[in-house]
């Protein structure tokens, strides 16, 4: 059953260096998606895991053997593209035939695999179509229904969702998942979309220039990323730069701009060093100002109010001259302009040692 | 607003462009598209002709003779009769020539001259004289050839009568030695009339050993004599030498002498329908199987071309291109020095020299000559399909040849048809090529190209071949258009086997060695097969024996000719081709954009030959204008068979620019005129040059249309052709490597002013 | 100050062959508003843009700008500038001669294009790039190049094509904020076309739902969002569950559906009692209550599938008769939920939205290509 290893896989195109030093194991029946911006290797990463290219340095196993050289059509495996490549001109149900037929599976077998697994992805009634026929959130169901047909325990889903509509690939992400787990396979997905990534996968990797920044599991990746790139990428997040300004055993107070003040649980930080403070929208609350202040609280002004769908998102504009969103579920409360406090719950905010190329830099997406 | 602006302003004005484009499309309807097709309308009004002269039962002879070089030189005349004796009055003069050169007015290079005779009724066989006439009247005849060269009606060759003096009552005559081998006597005539009419002469003495070549004979006094020494074979044939004359006690006549005797030395006949039925069935036959060997070869190479990387890619690019700048006579040229069997000359160095069937040479040579434009089309569309279908295929578990054959190959019909349309367009229109090789074998066949060029040459003197001539080109336009359907049909509707898989075998053959030999096989083709045969000449002028010297003076007014005549023709089409390029792929009217394209492409699918044929035929005739200016003709001519080249670059270019670039640019401001000078032309620059260039050099290398517009006009082409004609093969070569060299020379600094011109 | 122009569409239509690619379009777009036309692929949005461009002549109807009539002046003196999903960057020109483009081709004096240049790029951080071409920027680069090159036109209409897909999603999240800015800086009247709802939601004045060449809804996000106008935008802009069924009983300040084996109040409706009907209920508005919770709009339920999103978590219940129902519920309370677990969904009654069946069935409605 495929247990994928990749070890020390660099991949240079010329001058460039796609993947620098990569080592990654993807255990059977795991759902891993490579995520990361536009550039950084994910999907050189997995033209490389499939076969389509080979590692200019390193070694690709799987469960256990050697596969570097073996051409991507013995590595038995099921390849979803990114614009979908649906052969234009056989029909749906020739699509899904197509690997049987050329694994040269026994004749009876070939079209109850194909009925099936366009049964699996709901388009026996559209097996008569043409690919040009369909909309794209169709044609990219057939696309995996290709990709299963070959019956192989290994799916590569290159960018699978990225040429649909924002709508459909909502919808496609539920059937993506139901059928990797349902089936038992070994997926990689490769993505840029957090949310996609997050919702489909059982491990994130998380690249950027080449190399892996971080792997973890998606709710660890959002709410205990190891990195500020990860942080920043993950989801949106509010970004505080400050200093400790004073160290009890276990309080901190950090400092921001204009004397404003921040209480955190000493996590081991040294006087006066500058820190990253970064906490989720989500998590951070609009209050009332009311005279005094109370626990981890900043006044702001609220400078805009966002209808976001199920919850609101305020702009506020603190009086440390940052600018934090909110985001409350609470329906709308306050008015654009009003004076409020934005209050922070404690265990809900990350801290990072700041970088010494600047926050900026860390948490480009380009 | 300034002077500039509210120009700009009139002509984005809506009447103006509408105006500007309606003159575009006329242009290209009256100028080009009508005269390409004229020559239909001949099979309406010129039925009669065609009935009688095609398929009347006549024929048409070639004549091949020694150029005679009398400086005195008036015409030919050359004389058929039904009786091998030519006896008096039993003979016709059937056409007189008065170039020396014969059919083409390439006087100084050649050494021997042709023509073509038409009208001859066929069945019975017929014997033919030229006879040489100079100013003063005087004439002298060659010997006597059957039509079709049956050897035992072949006169002797001539002797020439050398020098006569006079001693007393007594002439001396001195003549060449005959080397005939049925030689049976010499016959000296003599009579008081320099135009020795029949009955007249008398036989003053009869020689019997050929070495014997003078005689003295006594002669009557104070009279003016003149002589012909007759030889005479075995079977009675005879052939005269020249005459000379001599004044016995008087003065010498002032036209004393006629004309040295020439030789004929080749002459043969067919049907004219048999002759026309024969070269369209060569010309099709070869393009059919050239563009399957090209199909078949060309696919592995746009392969490797397109899907893999390799050191040295870029070069072999250019080696495959390389022959699309060559002009084709001088490839045909080379191409026959190596394949074929060379009677004028020992077997070059090097040379494979295995065959002289016209067939097997025109095939290989239009093998050559088209085998660079079906690789590069199929690389192209290659180059459009999407690698993820192969990748997908592949993934699926297919080996490389299995996803080869089941995706990309039906992806890949139009890039066979495509290329298929324009091997078989390119090799049905091949003229000078053909003609150069089948004067370099010496071969009594034609294509049906070069049969056009032959027979159009010849209408100068003969009317009677014009009938013929428009009935090869109607039937050559009518078959090629409907061939070239059948091709569409055949690639766009047959099936292949799609659901049949042999997977094993299959994938034996995408590994180990199968592939590899394929590869090395198809370049192997590409070696051996076309550019060294294409290359050859270089070899050939390298170790050949210089021979004598040509007249380089006219080769380079030639070479002047067709340059003029090549950027007359790059502007003109640039100018108009642009615009309807833009009318076509950006035309909101779908339907009528689609008509023009198909319209456009018509003069590109007419073999040159029968389009310059109709062209000519169109502009001398027509009421209104008719012109019958040679260069204007040509200029006229290759307008009308290069206009699809920059059609197509500028309608392909723009469909593969996103329309949203021009309306971005109108949104941002630009008036239409702005948007095409700053937007459009800047982004499709490159495919308007490369339209430019191959303009250009195929205007350059251009021999078909040219002769056949104008026998008369001497392109640097047509010079060579002419010079391997007349068998001139070492001059022939030197030109041709000195065309070459200069056209080479043209592209590279075109290529260089595009590439610097940036993007 | 100059006046933002206001757009006013009055009857716009368009047919490519058989396909409707407008259907009778009237829009009134005020000063510096930002409208986003929202709808799936095929809807007709970008004919629609193009038609206002100038670039799509209309088959009828009219286009007035600050009530002047346009739609017969070609595209360069319609005072607007069209932003193409792909950016159309000349390929052939620095991002200094891209962005003096407009400047330039209508004559205006050097300097005053090199000043309208520089200020542009300024504004959108490229200056120190202007030597660049435009295959050597990143995807956000371009996007803003192009926007740069527009706004150096001194035009006050923006027609914005799809001017965020092109992008990484998380690159979308951040220059969705920078454009809204820009254009209500500058004062600029929008109209942005997309797929995608998220964007329409955040940065929209105004959301106008195209469908099949049509306006189905004009209206505030929240108006969007809250009071779909039929099942088709209430699924679309979000996700929403669907039952069907007739009305079971009509009040005051609530309706009653009977169908799927539930009954389940609902919104008040016109709907005459007994008439065919659905009702919807974005996934939101669906609470996950532990174990069986009996109750009114109480629906028993098990986990079959729970997907992490970040700030909200997606999970997926069966009822006990089958029916899949979608619930997103903030990751802070969805922590609790595992796959089996026994749970109780409870759907608001004001949230439930009841709309007649549509004329070609559910199914078809809801799909969203």
């Amino acid at each position: 059953m495929p247990r994928i290893e990749l070890k020390g896989i660099t991949k240079r195109f010329g001058e460039i260096v796609a993947v620098k030093d990569v080592n990654l194991t993807i255990e059977d029946k795991e759902y891993v998606t490579l995520l990361g911006p536009s550039g950084c290797g994910k999907t050189t990463l997995v033209k490389i895991i499939s076969g389509i290219w080979e590692p200019t340095e390193g070694e690709v196993l799987i469960d256990g053997k050697r596969m570097n050289e073996v051409p991507v059509e013995d590595r038995d495996l099921g390849y979803v593209f990114q614009n979908i490549a649906l052969f234009p001109h056989m029909t749906v149900l020739s699509n899904a035939t197509y690997a049987p037929i050329v694994k040269d599976f026994p004749v009876e077998e070939r079209d109850k695999i194909a009925q099936e697994v366009l049964d699996l992805v709901d388009l026996l009634d559209r097996k008569k179509f043409f690919p040009g026929e369909l909309s794209t959130g169709t044609q990219q169901k057939a696309g995996l229904a290709r990709a299963l047909a070959s019956q192989a325990k290994l799916l590569i889903l290159d960018e699978p969702l990225s040429a649909l509509d924002a709508r459909v690939r909502v919808d496609l992400r539920y059937e993506l998942r139901r059928l990797v787990k349902d089936l038992g396979l070994t997926a990689v997905h490769v993505t840029h979309d957090q949310e996609e990534a997050s919702s489909v996968s059982d491990r994130i990797v998380v690249m950027r220039a080449g190399r892996i920044v971080e792997i973890d599991s998606p709710e660890n990746l959002y709410n205990n990323p190891k990195s500020i790139f990860t942080a920043n990428f993950v989801g949106e997040m509010n970004f505080l730069q400050g200093a400790i300004n004073k160290l009890r055993d276990y309080w901190a107070i950090i400092e921001l701009r204009n004397q404003e003040y921040l209480t955190l649980s000493n996590r081991e930080f040294r006087m006066g060093a500058a820190i990253i403070l970064a906490m989720r929208p989500e998590n951070l609350r609009v209050e009332e100002l009311r005279g005094t202040r109370l626990g981890n609280a900043i006044p702001g002004r609220i400078k805009s109010i966002r209808f976001m769908g199920s919850y609101l998102r305020y702009e506020v504009l603190l009086a440390s001259d940052d600018h934090v969103f909110v985001d409350s579920f609470a329906g709308e409360e306050f008015k654009e302009g009003e004076e409020v406090a934005v209050s922070f719950d404690e265990t809900n905010i990350l801290t990072f040692p700041a970088p010494r190329e600047g926050l900026s830099e860390v948490i480009k997406l380009e | 607003m300034n002077l500039g602006r509210r120009a700009l302003n009139f002509v984005s004005g809506r009447s103006v462009s509408k105006a500007w484009y309606a003159f575009i499309i006329l242009f290209f309807l009256l100028i080009v598209l009508l005269p390409t097709l004229y020559v239909m309308s001949y099979a309406f009004t010129g039925w009669d002709d065609i009935q009688t002269q095609v398929f009347g039962n006549k024929k048409t002879t070639n004549l091949y003779w020694e150029k005679n070089n009398d400086p005195d030189f008036a015409r030919y005349e050359v004389h058929f009769s039904t009786t091998s004796g030519f006896a008096p009055n039993s003979s016709t003069l059937v056409l007189t020539i008065d170039t020396k050169g014969g059919d083409v007015s390439l006087e100084k290079a050649r050494s021997s001259a042709f023509t073509m005779v038409s009208g001859i009724p066929a069945g019975d066989r017929y014997y033919a004289r030229i006879r040489v006439v100079d100013s003063s009247g005087l004439w002298t005849d060659s010997n006597q050839l059957s039509d079709n060269m049956d050897a035992q009606y072949t006169s002797p060759e001539p002797v020439e009568l050398l020098s006569l003096w006079v001693q007393g009552d007594i002439v001396t005559l001195n003549w060449t030695v005959s080397e005939d081998d049925d030689f049976s006597s010499y016959e000296v005539y003599a009579s008081n009339d320099s135009q020795f009419v029949p009955g007249s002469a008398t036989l003053v003495d009869t020689i019997a050993i050929p070495t014997n070549h003078s005689t003295a004979v006594t002669v009557a006094l104070d009279e003016v004599h003149y002589f012909r020494v007759r030889v005479v074979e075995d079977s009675g044939l005879w052939t005269d030498s020249n005459l000379e004359g001599i004044g016995v006690n008087m003065p010498d006549p002032a036209d004393g002498s006629s004309p040295a005797p020439m030789v004929l030395t080749r002459s043969f006949s067919r049907e004219v329908l048999s002759q026309v039925t024969g070269a369209l069935t060569l010309s099709f036959v070869v393009a059919i199987i050239a563009t399957l060997i090209d199909l078949v070869v060309g696919l592995p190479i746009a392969w490797v071309l397109v899907r893999k990387e390799f050191r040295g890619k870029s070069y072999v690019n250019t080696l495959i291109d390389m022959p699309l700048a060559i002009p084709t006579a001088a490839m045909g040229f080379s191409a026959a020095l190596f394949w074929g069997i060379t009677p004028g000359i020992d077997k070059p160095w090097g040379a494979i020299s295995f065959t002289n069937s016209a067939f097997v040479l025109l095939l290989l040579l239009q093998i050559v000559f088209s085998f660079p434009y079906m690789v590069r089309s199929l690389a192209a569309i290659l180059e459009e399909i999407d690698i993820n279908y192969e990748v997908a295929a592949r993934a699926c578990g297919a080996s490389r040849l299995t996803a080869a054959r089941t995706v990309t190959l039906p992806l890949f019909r139009s890039g066979i048809v495509t290329g298929a349309i324009l091997c078989l367009a390119k090799t049905l229109s091949e003229t000078g090529g053909v003609m150069a090789a089948l004067s370099t074998i010496q071969s009594r066949e034609y294509n049906a190209t070069a049969l056009i060029g032959t027979m159009k040459s010849a209408s100068l003197f003969n009317d009677a071949l014009v009938p013929a001539l428009a009935f090869v080109s109607i039937v050559l336009i009518v078959l090629s258009i409907i061939l070239l359907i059948i091709v569409k049909l055949i690639v766009t509707k047959v099936k292949l086997p799609m659901r049949k898989v042999w997977t094993n075998l299959e994938k034996k053959l995408s590994k180990g060695a199968f592939p590899k030999l394929k590869d090395a096989g198809a370049f192997f083709f590409l070696t051996f097969v076309v550019l060294v045969p294409a290359f050859f000449i270089f070899g050939f002028v390298a170790t050949a024996e210089p021979s004598q010297t040509a007249d380089w003076g006219a080769f380079w007014s030639s070479l002047g000719l067709s340059f003029a005549i090549a950027g007359v023709v790059t502007t003109i089409v640039l100018l108009l081709g642009i615009p309807m390029g833009i009318l076509i792929a950006r035309s909101r009217k779908k339907k009528a954009a689609g008509v023009l394209d198909v319209l456009v492409n018509i003069p590109f699918i007419v073999p040159t030959a029968a389009l310059g044929f109709s062209l000519g035929l169109f502009w001398t005739t027509q009421p209104f204008l008719p012109v019958t200016a040679d260069v204007f003709l040509i200029v006229m001519a290759h307008v009308a068979f290069t206009y699809p080249f920059v059609v197509r670059n500028v309608v392909g270019a723009l469909e593969s620019l996103d329309t949203t670039y021009e309306d971005t640019a109108r949104t941002l401001g630009a008036k239409p005129l702005q948007v095409f000078r700053r937007v459009m032309f800047p982004m499709m620059k490159a495919s308007v040059l490369a339209g430019a260039i191959m303009t250009f050099t195929r205007s350059l290398g251009e021999t078909g249309a040219t002769l056949a517009v104008s026998p008369k006009a001497i392109t640097a082409p047509v010079y060579i052709v002419e010079l391997i004609r007349s068998g001139s093969f070492y001059q022939a070569g030197l030109a041709s490597i000195l065309l070459i060299m200069v056209s080479f020379i043209i592209v590279l600094v075109m290529r260089r002013l595009t590439t610097r011109g940036g993007a | 100050m100059p006046r933002i122009p206001s757009i006013r569409l009055e009857g716009l239509s368009k047919r490519f062959d058989d396909i409707v690619a407008a259907d009778d379009i009237s829009l009134e777009v005020k000063d510096g508003e930002y409208i986003v036309i929202l709808g799936p692929t095929g809807a007709g949005k970008t004919t629609l843009l193009k038609m206002i461009a100038g670039l799509t002549p209309p088959d009828s109807g009219k286009i007035f700008v600050d009530g002047k009539r346009v739609d017969n002046l070609p595209p360069e003196d319609r005072g607007m500038v069209y932003l193409s999903q792909t950016y159309a960057l000349f390929r052939h020109m620095t991002v200094w001669d891209n962005t003096k483009f407009g400047p330039t081709v209508k004559d205006w004096d050097e300097s005053k294009c090199d000043m309208l240049a520089r200020e542009m790029l300024n504004l959108v951080r490229l200056y120190d790039r202007r030597t660049a071409r435009p295959d050597e920027l990143s995807g956000g680069m371009k996007q803003r190049n192009a926007l740069a090159r527009a706004l150096a036109t001194d035009v006050k209409i923006l027609l914005l094509d799809e001017p965020l897909r092109a992008l990484d999603a998380r690159l979308r999240i951040e220059l969705r904020y920078e454009l809204a800015r820009l254009t209500s800086d500058l004062g600029i009247t929008a109209l942005h076309v997309t797929h995608d709802q998220e964007i329409a939601m955040t940065m929209a004045d105004r959301v106008a739902v195209l469908r099949k060449g049509r306006i189905e809804q004009l209206g505030r996000p929240e108006e969007i969002y809250d009071n779909p106008a039929r099942p088709f935008i209430c699924h679309f802009v979000g996700e929403a569950n669907f039952f069907e069924g007739t009305v079971h009983s009509v009040s005051e300040d609530h309706s009653e559906l009977e169908g799927e084996g539930h009954v389940l109040r609902a919104r008040p409706t016109n709907l005459p009692r007994g008439s065919e009907a659905c009702v919807g209920i974005k996934t939101e508005n669906v609470r996950l209550l532990d174990g069986v919770v009996e109750g009114q709009n109480h629906i028993p339920a098990k986990v079959v599938r729970k997907l992490f999103l970040g700030r909200l978590v997606s999970i997926v219940i069966e009822t006990d008769d089958g029916k899949m129902l979608h619930v997103k519920t903030p990751s802070s309370t969805g922590v609790g939920f595992s796959n089996g677990m026994e749970v109780t969904a409870h759907l608001e009654p004001s949230k439930c939205i009841i709309f007649p069946i549509p004329e070609k069935g559910l199914k078809e409605e809801l799909e969203v290509e």
